[in-house]
């Protein structure tokens, strides 16, 4: 009974090592394979864990073989070469992907280009417990006030990112000094 | 009875890293070595597109999610995210968002980014 017991355990554990830590759908009752759930937006695929060659498997340990084309980098012909245009920038598609290069001559410029979103901050803003304003240098020679709230184990900032550490100046220049 | 215990204790142990599914869409055959656990990644959001100013190539797409009953966060995600993108070997992630679908009273929360690595100046035009 003993040696059944252990055999049991022995294989029940293998069987959770060998089972990929996917989803938490199975508790919510949907199925692995070309779900759509219909209330939500799009179709969504939950590609199915143990095939080898899915291309939506995140393991890097499984390389994928097929290579997706985006749906986001949308094709721009200009001059008659093809960009492929994503949230205002130009790209050229190269072997290592999508390469960014600067707009091209005679491109339109796109209609409607994402702004950053005002950081509305007051410098004037002490130091508490929980959130800490920091002076960033910026382009214009001068300082922008960041404020990061601390959240769990990090810190949140302005614009919602997240920062498991306390964030280096380089960190907050390369989103708040320009 | 205690190996029992054991193996039931373990076993939540285990089931209670699966809150997260994440999928990774490649743009390229190339691989890039991993980087260190300690990189940072860098996380640009949508609203901050990353101009051609320094060089750099989209090498796939990371999308993470998880419903919010099971303790997902949207900063759990970012980190899960950051994991893959290192492990990509991606340098930062860019056109980042977090998604919320509200579904019977729950809430899908689904991170989504680009990742990139920067280009050597050598390859840089």
């Amino acid at each position: 009974m003993r040696l059944t017991l252990k055999i049991l355990m022995v294989f029940l554990f293998l069987g959770l090592l060998v089972t990929r830590p996917t989803t938490s759908y199975a508790w919510h009752g949907h199925s692995y394979v070309g779900v759509n759930f219909g209330v939500w937006p799009g179709a969504y695929y939950y590609g199915g864990p143990y095939y080898p060659y899915n291309p939506y498997y995140a393991d890097p340990y499984y390389y994928p073989r097929y290579v997706e084309v985006s749906s986001s980098y949308q094709p721009v012909l200009v001059n008659g070469v093809t960009y492929y245009l994503n949230n205002g920038v130009y790209y050229i598609y190269t072997q290592y992907g999508y390469q960014a290069v600067a707009t091209p001559a005679g491109a339109v410029a796109p209609a409607a280009v994402i702004q950053s979103a005002p950081v509305t901050v007051t410098s004037t803003a002490a130091n508490t417990d929980d959130s800490f304003t920091i002076n960033i240098p910026n382009n214009k020679g001068g300082y922008t006030a960041v404020l990061l709230k601390k959240s769990g184990n990090g810190f949140v900032g302005p614009q919602g990112e997240f920062y498991a550490d306390f964030p280096k100046v380089t960190q907050l220049q390369a989103m708040y000094g320009k | 009875m205690r190996k029992t215990i054991l193996f039931l204790g373990l076993s939540a142990v285990l089931l209670a890293g699966c809150a997260t599914s994440s999928n990774y869409i490649n743009y390229t055959n190339q691989r890039f070595p991993a980087k260190d656990p300690y990189y940072t990644v860098n996380v640009y959001p949508e609203s901050q597109p990353q101009g051609a100013s320094n060089p750099y190539y989209v090498i796939g797409k990371v999308s993470v999610e998880g419903f919010a009953s099971n303790g997902v966060s949207p900063e759990g995600l970012a980190n899960k995210a950051k994991i893959i993108a290192r492990k990509r070997g991606a340098d930062a992630i860019i056109n980042a968002k977090t998604e919320v679908f509200h579904y019977y009273g729950d809430a899908l929360l689904r991170f989504k980014g680009d990742l990139i690595i920067y280009a050597p100046a050598e390859t840089a035009k």
